[in-house]
C-alpha cells in the first residue's frame, strides 16, 4: 500500500475556509460603502459599515459566537421588515433606497448568525443586489471604481466559496456513510506544486476573459428606450436634487447657490473651437407669469398648451431653418440628473439626442423638454445662431402654433381660450404705477418715452439696454437677502428700498419694469457657464453656477437676453482659482466624464458610432498603402498575382511554411520548458548564460520530483532537497535510497560545480530506474 | 446593467469552456489496501493525473458508482446504489492539480459486512469555477477489497480463561533458551554466549559449563466455529442464563459467531497464542496450530469468504476436540469439562465490549428490533 501523499495537510483547510470568510465579509462591507456612497448617506455608512466590521470580532474572533439563531431569523428579519415599510410608506422614501437598506440590514444579520453554506450564498446574493441597486442610484466615476474593486472581490470569493461548498459536500457524504459514533474529519485539501499561483492566475484568466465577453456584450448589444421607464423609481426628492428647479421664488434663496456638485458638463464649439475665457448662458426655464401672492415666477398654463411633442431621428431635428453662411455655437451637452427640462443655449434651432427619442418644444418661449424625466445621464447636442436672424421667433411661432395639444379642443369647447401672442409676457399688475414710474424715470433721464400700449417700438432695445445697464451699475449683488417686510411686494421693495438682492430679484425687476411700459419681457432660469476643464476641453456646470436672467421682446430681432446682474460680482463668485487642488478636481471631474459619456450614456448611437468606427479604421488601415495592414495586403495581393504558381510549387511552399512553423513552435516550446526548470530550480538569481547551464545539467533532478510527485510523494517548498530525501529514505529506506543518492548529485553540480559527465550521467541513470522500479513495485 | 449581464454571460461561457476541456486529458487509478474491516474506516486512494501541458484542475472530487453509467448526456441506465456492503459512496476531494502533475487523493469508506467488496468504476466530477456546469469523467476500473468480519476486543476474562487451557494438558511449557528463569547447566557448545558461562561452575569442574534458561512456550487454541447448532433454537436452559431471551434470527446468529470468531482469532494473535481454526457447518479449509501474521490472516480471510446461507449439516465434526468452541446459541464462558471454552453468539456481548451496536450495523438495519428488546431484557434482569 502506498504512503499518504506529504502534500495532504489538514491546516490549510482551515486556512481556506478562513480565507473565504475573510473575503466575504469584505465584500459585504464593500457592497454597504458602495450603496451608501451611491445614496450620498453617510450616517447609513457609518453604522451599518461600524456593526459590519463588529461582526468580524464578535462572530469569527478568538472567543467568538454567534448569536442565537432565534434572534437571527426571526426578530432580526421582522425588525427589517419594519424598517422597511417605515422607509416606504411613513418617509415615502424611495424603493431602491429602502430596498438597498433592507438588504443591509439583513446582511448584517446574517452576518451574525451561524451560517451554512446556503446563509453565505444568501449573503453574496443580496450583496450583489445591493450593488444593482447602487448602479441605478449612481453614475460617479468614483462608484464605477468600487464596482471594478467589488468584482475582482467576488470573483475569488465565488471561487473560494465553490471550493468550500465542495469540501462540505464531501465532509457530509462521508459524515452520513460514517457509522453514528465516528467523528469524521474535514477532507484536507490535496493539492499539487505551484498551487496557490496556478490558482491565482487562473483567477486571474477567468475574471480576464468574462471582462472581455462582457466588454463585447456591452459594445455590442442593442440598446432600446424601455430602460427609461426606471426614472418612476427615483422619488420627487430625487427628482428635485437634480439642481434645477423650473420655477422662481422670490421670498428667498432656494439652498442650492453654493452646491459645487456638477450637474451637467457642455462641449461648446464656436467655429469649432471651445473658448475657454468665454462665458455661457444655459437656458433652462422661461417663466413669463409672476404671482403676486407666493411672489412666484412660473411658466404660465397657456403657454403649456402650446407645448408640440417631436419625433427625433437619430441625425437630429431641425426647429428653424436658418439662412445659409450663418453662423452658429454648436453645444454637446451632458447631464448628470435632470428634471425634464433640456438646457439649451438661445435660441435653439436644431437638436439631436443620442439618448431620446422625442422631445417637446414650445415655439412660444422655445423651451425644450424631454418627454418624460430620464432615469439618468443624457447627452444632447443643440445648435444656435450667434446672431439670431430676423424673422427667427415668428418661425418658431408660425410653425409651432399650428398643432393642438391633447386636450386642447376640449379646452375649447369649455370656453378656454389661449392666450394670443399680444398678451404673451406683458402687462405688469402687480404695484404697476410704481414700477412703470420707477421704469419711466430711467428711461426719462436718457430722454425716452414708450407707449405702453404699442406692441413694439423702435427703440424698444435702447430702452432695455439703459433699464438693464442703470440695474447693473446702481444695484448690487447680494446672496445674503433678509426676508421680505411683507408690505410691499419684493420687486418693489428690491427696486424702491433694499436696490441689493441676488439675480432673480435683478431678472424680475428688469422683466417688470420692461412690462410695465409695455415691452414684452420674460424670466429666465438656467446655468452660468464659465469654468472650463482644460484637460477635457469643456465647461463644467455645477449647482452654484444656477443663475437667473431677463429675455426682452424687441419686435424683428425677437426675444434678446440681456443679464442685469452685475457681471464682475458673478464672475467673483464663479471664479476658480487655479491651484492643485482646482487641477486634481478637474483631472477627478474629468475621469468622471469620461467614464460618463463613455460608459454610464452609452447607447444604441454610440454603439454604431463605436461599431462603424471600428469598421472605417480598419478599412483606412487596408487601404493606407503605409500602413502595416495594407502593405501585407497589398504584398498578398501581389503576391498571388505575380507569381502563378503550379501545383508542385505550392506544395513546396506549404510543406516549407509547415516546417518553418514546426521549428518556431519548438523553439518556443524549449524556451518555456528551460523557463519553468530555471523557476522550478529557483536558479533566477544567477546569471543567465549559468542559468541555461545548471537547468540543462539539473532537469535530472526535477524528473525525480515529477516521478515522486506521481506516487504522491510532493517536496514541499519551505523543505530542501536534503530534508526532503531524508524524510522518504526514513519512511522507507529501501525504497528511497535512490533519492538520496540522486539529491547527493543535485548538490554537487548545483553548489559544488562538478560536470556531468559520462560517469556521473550513467550513476543518475541507474538511480532513476531503481527509484521507479521500487516506485512501480509497492504500488 | 448592461456590463452585469456581460459579466454573466463571461462567466457562462468559461464555465462551458472549462467544462469541455477540464477533465480532457486526466486519468485515475484506484489503490486499493489489501483488506478492509467490518465497521471500521477503510480508506481507499486514487492517484489521479493530469497530462495536459497547460491546464490545471481545481475542486475535484472522486467517488465510486456501479450499475449502469451514463454515456454523455444519454443515461444508458439507472446509477446503482452502493453494494450492501458499503453503508455509504466513499467521496474523495482533490483541490488543484496541475498540468503534467499527479495527485494522491484518499476517500474514506465504511464497510458494513464481511465479504468481496467490489468496485465497478470511478467517477470524477468537477463544477469549477461557478458551481454552474458539473462536468463528470467516468473511469471503468474493476477492483475488489476482502472485507474482513467485525473485530472486537475480547474480554481479559476470557483470554484468561484461555491461557488456562491447552491441548497437551498444561498451560506452559518450559524449554531452554535465553531468557527467562534458571533452567539448569550443561556444557559450553561453539556459539554459546560468553553472558551465559556460569565461571563459578567452569572453574570448579574444570570445563566450561553454560546456564539454560527456561522459555515460556505460548498456549495452544483450536478454535471450532459450529454452524450446526440445535441449540440456537431453543435459548439456554440454564436460569443462570437468563429467562428465555428472545432468539434472533439465524443468519443473524452466524454473523455474530463469524465476528466473534474473528475476534478471538485476532485477540489470541496479538497475545502470542498459536492458534488454529476448524469450521463445522461449511465447507471450509481448516488451519492448524500456529502463529504467524500470514496465519491469522489466512484465517481472517477465510472467515470473511465464508459462504453461510446454506449450511450444511451433513459435514463431519471435527476429529479433534477444539478447545474453544463458538456456537451459535448460548455459550458458559466457562471451562466445560475443564478443557473446554464454549463461546455463544447469542450472548457475545458478555464476551466482547460494544457488541450491541455492531450487530446492528452489521444486519443492515434489518434486525434492528434485536438490540432494542435485548436492551428491555436486559434492564428487567
Amino acid at each position: 500500500m502506498a504512503a499518504p501523499p506529504i502534500s495532504v495537510v489538514e491546516g490549510r483547510a482551515v486556512n481556506l475556509i478562513y480565507l473565504f470568510r475573510w473575503l466575504v465579509v469584505a465584500q459585504v462591507l464593500m457592497g454597504i460603502v458602495s450603496f451608501c456612497m451611491a445614496e450620498q448617506n453617510p450616517g447609513m455608512l457609518l453604522v451599518a459599515g461600524a456593526v459590519g466590521a463588529l461582526s468580524w470580532y464578535i462572530v469569527e474572533g478568538p472567543s467568538g459566537q454567534p448569536m442565537p439563531r432565534w434572534l437571527t431569523n426571526i426578530v432580526g428579519p421582522i425588525a427589517a421588515v419594519a424598517w422597511l415599510i417605515f422607509d416606504l410608506y411613513w418617509q415615502k422614501g424611495n424603493v431602491i433606497i429602502a430596498m438597498g437598506h433592507f438588504t443591509i440590514w439583513l446582511q448584517i444579520l446574517e452576518l451574525y448568525a451561524r451560517k451554512t453554506n446556503r446563509d453565505y450564498g444568501l449573503i453574496l446574493v443580496l450583496s450583489l443586489l445591493q450593488m444593482v441597486g447602487a448602479t441605478i442610484l449612481s453614475a460617479s466615476v468614483i462608484f464605477g471604481m468600487l464596482l471594478v474593486m467589488y468584482c475582482v472581490l467576488a470573483l475569488f470569493t465565488i471561487l473560494l466559496f465553490q471550493l468550500k461548498s465542495t469540501s462540505d459536500l464531501v465532509l457530509e457524504a462521508n459524515r452520513k456513510a460514517a457509522p453514528l459514533d465516528v467523528r469524521v474529519a474535514r477532507p484536507g485539501p490535496v493539492v499539487a506544486r505551484g498551487h496557490r499561483w496556478q490558482f491565482r492566475v487562473t483567477a486571474i484568466v477567468i475574471g480576464a476573459v468574462s471582462t472581455a465577453i462582457a466588454v463585447m456584450v456591452f459594445l455590442l448589444i442593442p440598446r432600446t428606450s424601455w430602460f427609461q421607464g426606471s426614472s418612476e423609481l427615483l422619488t420627487p426628492q430625487d427628482k428635485q436634487q437634480v439642481g434645477f428647479i423650473p420655477r422662481v421664488q422670490l421670498d428667498g434663496l432656494n439652498g442650492l447657490g453654493d452646491n459645487p456638485q456638477v450637474v451637467a458638463t457642455a462641449k461648446i464649439l464656436h467655429n469649432g473651437v471651445s473658448n475657454q475665457s468665454e462665458y455661457w448662458l444655459l437656458r433652462g426655464a422661461a417663466l413669463d407669469s409672476y404671482d403676486p401672492y407666493s411672489h412666484t415666477w412660473t411658466r404660465s398654463l397657456g403657454v403649456a398648451s402650446r407645448d408640440v411633442t417631436l419625433r427625433l431621428p437619430e441625425h437630429g431635428r431641425e426647429l428653424a431653418a436658418l439662412p445659409k453662411q450663418t453662423a452658429t455655437v454648436e453645444a454637446h451637452i451632458s447631464l448628470r440628473k435632470t428634471h425634464r427640462t433640456l438646457f439649451t443655449l438661445h435660441p435653439v434651432t436644431h437638436v439631436a439626442a443620442e439618448d431620446l427619442n422625442a422631445i417637446v418644444f414650445n415655439g412660444t418661449d422655445q423651451q425644450l423638454f424631454a418627454t418624460e424625466s430620464p432615469s439618468g445621464s443624457v447627452t444632447y447636442t443643440v445648435h444656435s445662431p450667434v446672431s439670431p436672424p430676423e424673422g427667427l421667433f415668428e418661425m418658431y411661432r408660425k410653425s409651432f402654433s399650428l398643432q393642438l395639444p391633447p386636450g386642447a379642443m376640449r379646452m375649447r369647447r369649455a370656453g378656454y381660450r389661449r392666450p394670443s401672442a399680444r398678451q404673451y409676457a406683458r402687462n405688469w399688475s402687480v404695484q404697476a404705477d410704481r414700477v412703470a414710474q420707477y421704469a419711466r424715470q430711467i428711461i426719462g433721464q436718457d430722454l425716452q418715452t414708450r407707449d405702453p400700449t404699442a406692441l413694439h417700438d423702435p427703440r424698444d432695445q435702447r430702452i432695455a439696454d439703459a433699464l438693464s445697464e442703470h440695474l447693473r451699475r446702481n444695484f448690487a449683488y447680494t446672496l445674503e437677502n433678509s426676508e421680505p417686510s411683507g408690505t410691499d411686494d419684493p420687486i418693489v421693495e428690491f427696486l424702491y428700498d433694499r436696490q441689493q438682492g441676488h439675480c432673480e430679484l435683478f431678472a424680475s425687476a428688469l422683466a417688470a419694469m420692461c412690462r410695465s411700459i409695455g415691452i414684452g419681457a420674460r424670466v429666465v432660469t438656467g446655468y452660468c457657464v464659465s469654468e472650463f476643464n482644460r484637460i477635457g476641453g469643456y465647461h463644467v456646470v455645477r449647482q452654484s453656477n444656477a443663475h437667473a436672467w431677463c429675455e426682452i421682446d424687441l419686435g424683428l430681432q425677437g426675444w434678446k437676453t440681456y443679464d442685469a446682474t452685475p457681471v464682475g460680482a458673478v464672475e467673483r463668485e464663479h471664479f476658480v482659482q487655479r491651484t492643485w487642488v482646482a487641477a486634481t478636481r478637474e483631472l477627478y471631474e474629468y475621469i468622471d466624464f469620461l467614464w460618463i459619456s463613455s460608459i454610464v450614456t452609452y447607447d444604441e448611437e454610440t454603439r454604431h458610432a463605436v461599431l462603424s468606427g471600428f469598421n472605417q479604421s480598419i478599412q483606412e488601415k487596408a487601404r493606407d498603402q503605409d500602413s502595416l495592414l495594407g502593405t501585407t495586403l497589398a504584398w498578398s495581393k501581389a503576391f498571388w498575382h505575380e507569381w502563378r504558381f503550379n501545383q508542385l510549387n505550392l506544395t513546396l511552399i506549404v510543406v516549407f511554411s509547415f516546417f518553418i512553423l514546426v521549428g518556431i513552435a519548438s523553439l518556443v516550446h524549449t524556451w518555456v520548458v528551460r523557463r519553468r526548470r530555471i523557476v522550478a530550480l529557483q536558479l533566477n538569481r544567477l546569471p543567465r548564460r549559468e542559468q541555461r547551464g545548471l537547468a540543462r545539467r539539473l532537469s535530472f533532478y526535477l524528473a525525480m520530483l515529477d516521478m515522486l510527485e506521481r506516487h504522491g510523494y510532493h517536496r514541499p517548498n519551505w523543505q530542501s532537497p536534503y530534508r526532503f530525501a531524508q524524510d522518504l529514505a526514513a519512511q522507507t529506506p529501501h525504497r528511497f535510497d535512490s533519492v538520496i543518492g540522486l539529491t547527493e548529485a543535485f548538490y554537487e553540480i548545483r553548489f559544488g560545480h562538478r560536470r556531468l559527465d559520462e560517469q556521473r550521467r550513467r550513476l543518475i541513470k541507474t538511480l532513476l530506474r531503481k527509484l521507479e522500479r521500487s516506485l512501480a513495485e509497492k504500488t | 446593467m448592461f456590463w452585469s449581464f456581460g459579466l454573466l454571460v463571461g462567466g457562462l461561457v468559461v464555465s462551458v469552456a472549462m467544462s469541455l476541456h477540464v477533465l480532457r486529458a486526466v486519468t485515475v487509478h484506484r489503490l486499493l489496501p489489501t483488506h478492509g474491516v467490518a465497521g471500521e474506516a477503510m480508506v481507499l486512494r486514487y492517484r489521479i493525473t493530469n497530462t495536459k501541458s497547460w491546464m490545471p484542475v481545481f475542486n475535484l472530487i472522486i467517488t465510486e458508482t456501479w450499475g449502469k453509467k451514463q454515456n454523455g448526456w444519454k443515461k444508458i441506465g439507472p446509477v446503482a446504489d452502493p453494494p450492501p456492503r458499503l453503508a455509504g459512496r466513499p467521496y474523495g476531494w482533490g483541490m488543484h492539480l496541475g498540468p503534467k502533475q499527479s495527485v494522491q487523493a484518499e476517500a474514506p469508506c465504511w464497510p458494513s459486512r464481511r465479504g468481496v467488496l467490489h468496485f465497478e468504476r470511478i467517477e470524477l466530477t468537477t463544477s469549477f469555477p461557478f458551481g454552474v456546469i458539473r462536468c463528470a469523467l467516468v473511469v471503468d476500473h474493476v477492483g475488489e477489497v476482502l472485507i474482513f468480519p467485525h473485530l472486537y476486543r475480547i474480554n481479559r476474562r476470557l483470554i484468561h480463561r484461555m491461557h488456562q487451557i491447552d491441548i497437551g494438558g498444561a498451560d506452559r511449557r518450559e524449554r531452554p533458551s535465553d531468557t527467562g528463569d534458571f533452567f539448569g547447566l550443561r556444557s559450553y557448545r561453539p556459539g554459546d554466549s560468553l553472558k551465559m558461562i556460569d565461571w563459578k561452575h567452569s572453574a570448579r569442574t574444570g570445563e566450561l559449563i553454560c546456564r539454560e534458561m527456561t522459555r515460556h512456550s505460548p498456549p495452544k487454541v483450536m478454535l471450532a466455529l459450529d454452524l450446526i447448532d440445535d441449540a440456537a433454537a431453543t435459548g439456554p436452559k440454564s436460569d443462570k442464563a437468563g429467562p428465555a431471551e428472545p432468539v434472533a434470527e439465524r443468519h443473524v446468529l452466524i454473523e455474530r459467531a463469524v465476528s466473534l470468531a474473528a475476534s478471538v482469532i485476532c485477540d489470541a494473535h496479538l497475545r502470542g497464542y498459536q492458534i488454529g481454526l476448524i469450521v463445522h457447518g461449511v465447507e471450509t479449509a481448516s488451519f492448524p496450530i500456529h502463529h504467524s501474521l500470514p496465519h491469522r490472516t489466512r484465517m481472517l480471510e477465510a472467515l470473511a469468504r465464508l459462504e453461510t446461507s446454506q449450511p450444511d449439516s451433513a459435514t463431519a465434526p471435527p476429529a479433534i476436540e477444539p478447545s474453544v468452541l463458538v456456537r451459535l446459541g448460548f455459550g458458559q464462558g466457562h471451562l466445560r469439562n475443564g478443557h473446554q471454552l464454549v463461546l455463544g453468539a447469542a450472548n457475545m456481548d458478555q464476551y466482547v465490549s460494544e457488541a450491541e451496536r455492531s450487530v446492528a450495523s452489521l444486519m443492515d438495519g434489518r434486525a434492528a428490533w434485536l438490540p432494542r428488546r435485548y436492551q428491555s431484557w436486559k434492564a428487567a434482569r
